[in-house]
């Protein structure tokens, strides 16, 4: 996460800018968990080391904030808090592209005769009079980029399957449906052809490997009222199931064909592919 | 039942290019939707009750703008709500802008004669390029749902504007931010734009001023913009930001009235 700040002026001196106020606003830069429809946002580590502000965010007359925002999905929300630490759970609809991550002190109230200790000489014994939300602290601005989470209309197969290399040398391939993706074991001897396969003829890679693994797996996912309740909360499963939704694949579909539609018809793209190297050859 | 579809992702780059280099310009002044094979288009998991709406646009700058109002929330009942992330998908607003409101957008943003300006008029109303605010502000239905999004009834999304509710009118806000074109532009091209309380709470202060509204929304905008680089307005109850917003109102008034 890319840290940076943002000069800014004031009408009344702030942590942060220059040397206004002896002192810092710390923190550890935000933790973001993304699910599927909500994301957490963590900011902890939240101190600020000027004992006259450390004070009124005591007293609750000002509070730490965390300002969020994002531009391509026209989102900015301001929360609070007066501990050290902010758990927030935003709609992860909202958080696209780049996100913004603001860290401040903040007045909650109006505040007369601010005189913060430590303030630089050059102030004497002037006071100020804040209002409420005016920024007394200023911590690190973080910019986060998000990429879409998922995109079911995308059919975007690869992102639930992850190839490895087995240990046999060679021999059938096996499949592993178990974890949050699917995972395919290749021998060690076709997982090294499958780079240069993958390069040159991805159609029939998806037409040979991934068609007979989407096609179980379109099948685990029928099942799921009967034995394979387990498997409803893995990623792979709940992805593949909002693919079928988007591309309105239901149960009318054979298996065989579902898998087809995902793959954008594997076969008949194999075959132009191949047909297109010939006459070039 | 009518479907929605999306542009797929290469055949959206290749369209642009076709615009930025070849003779894609050409093909957006006949009149008439566009047409797309079936393996350029995926099916969007949003089903309209019926057809779209038919828009008919006035001839002059003016009058084009007049009917904002009422086309986006033809367009919003029409496409109904999305998620943010549906509602920023470039590859939805591209077959918007080229099939069912091709004539709309044609209309609503007249192609430049001089081909560079064309070209720049049609990336920018029929595509949606980029990830920042002005992306979606430009383009042609976009702008329409997003202003709707951002506005509708707003008492319902937060609690602490319940004191604005106005049990007749859940677009009362949108009409502020689409009777001019000039709010419009200046409170979503600004980041504080994002902040629903803060852009309510500006457009509520234009509803109730008598003043001409594009000198006040322009003053409003840069002080709002400037206040929140030192003061976070978001955390201000909704009827004090009204007040402080109202405050800067008065200024305008008043250097209006020494100038």
């Amino acid at each position: 996460m890319a840290r940076r700040s943002r000069p800014t002026s004031f009408p009344h001196p702030v942590v942060g800018i220059g040397d206004d106020i002896a002192g810092q606003l710390l923190c550890n830069a935000p933790d973001f968990d993304f699910g599927a429809d909500t994301t957490v946002v963590l900011v902890d580590g939240l101190v600020v080391t000027n004992q006259t502000i450390a004070g009124l965010v005591r007293d609750q007359k000002a509070a730490f904030t965390v300002r969020v925002g994002c531009g391509a999905t026209y989102y900015r929300e301001t929360f609070r808090t007066h501990e050290a630490r902010l758990r927030l759970t935003l709609p992860s609809a909202t958080l696209v592209g780049d996100v913004e991550v603001q860290v401040r002190v903040c007045a909650l109230q109006r505040i007369e005769q601010y005189g913060p200790v430590q303030l630089h000489p050059d102030y004497g014994d002037r006071t100020f009079d804040v209002q409420a939300g005016d920024v007394l602290a200023l911590g690190a601005d973080y910019a986060l980029r998000v990429e879409k989470q998922f995109d079911p209309l995308a059919a975007d197969i690869p992102s639930i399957m992850r190839l490895q290399k087995g240990k046999h040398l060679s021999g059938p391939f096996e499949v592993n449906f178990g974890g949050e993706q699917i995972i395919l074991i290749l021998s060690a001897e076709d997982y090294e052809n499958y780079g240069i396969a993958s390069r040159n003829e991805p159609e029939l890679v998806h037409a040979a490997l991934v068609m007979p693994v989407l096609c179980e797996a379109i099948r685990i996912i029928r099942r799921r009222a009967d034995e394979d309740e387990m498997m409803t909360g893995l990623n792979w499963f709940r992805r593949l199931a909002a693919m079928m939704d988007a591309r309105r694949i239901d149960e009318n579909d054979e298996v065989l064909t579902a898998a087809q539609k995902l793959l954008d018809m594997p076969l008949s793209r194999a075959f132009k592919s191949v047909a297109r190297k010939s006459e070039e050859a | 039942m009518p479907r929605v579809y999306v542009v797929r992702e290469q055949t959206l780059k290749d369209m642009e290019t076709r615009i930025l280099v070849g003779d894609g310009v050409e093909l957006y002044r006949a009149p008439g939707v566009f047409d797309f094979a079936a393996e350029q288009l995926l099916a969007f998991p949003h089903e309209p009750r019926t057809e779209p709406p038919k828009f008919f646009v006035e001839d002059s700058r003016r009058g084009r703008a007049s009917t904002d109002f009422e086309q986006a929330l033809q367009i919003y009942e029409w496409i109904g709500p999305l998620s943010e992330t549906e509602a920023r998908d470039k590859r939805l607003w591209a077959w918007m802008a080229h099939v069912p409101f091709a004539d709309y957008t044609r209309e609503r943003w007249p192609i430049p004669a001089d081909t560079k300006e064309a070209r720049n008029s049609i990336l920018k109303h029929w595509f949606v390029r980029g990830e920042g605010r002005s992306s979606l502000r430009r383009h042609s239905v976009a702008r329409l749902w997003w202003a709707i999004h951002l506005t509708r009834a707003p008492w319902e999304q937060d609690e602490s504007m319940r004191v604005l509710v106005n049990v007749n009118d859940p677009y009362v806000y949108a009409r502020v931010l689409l009777g001019n074109q000039e709010v419009f532009f200046h409170t979503l091209e600004r980041e504080f734009g994002s902040d629903r309380r803060i852009l309510i709470a500006l457009l509520e202060v234009l509803r109730r001023s008598a003043r001409p509204q594009t000198p006040l929304v322009k003053w409003l905008a840069r002080e709002v913009n400037l206040a929140c680089q030192y003061r976070e307005l978001h955390l201000l109850p909704v009827e004090e930001l009204i007040a402080f917003i109202e405050s800067l109102a008065t200024l305008e008034r008043e250097s209006s009235a020494r100038t």
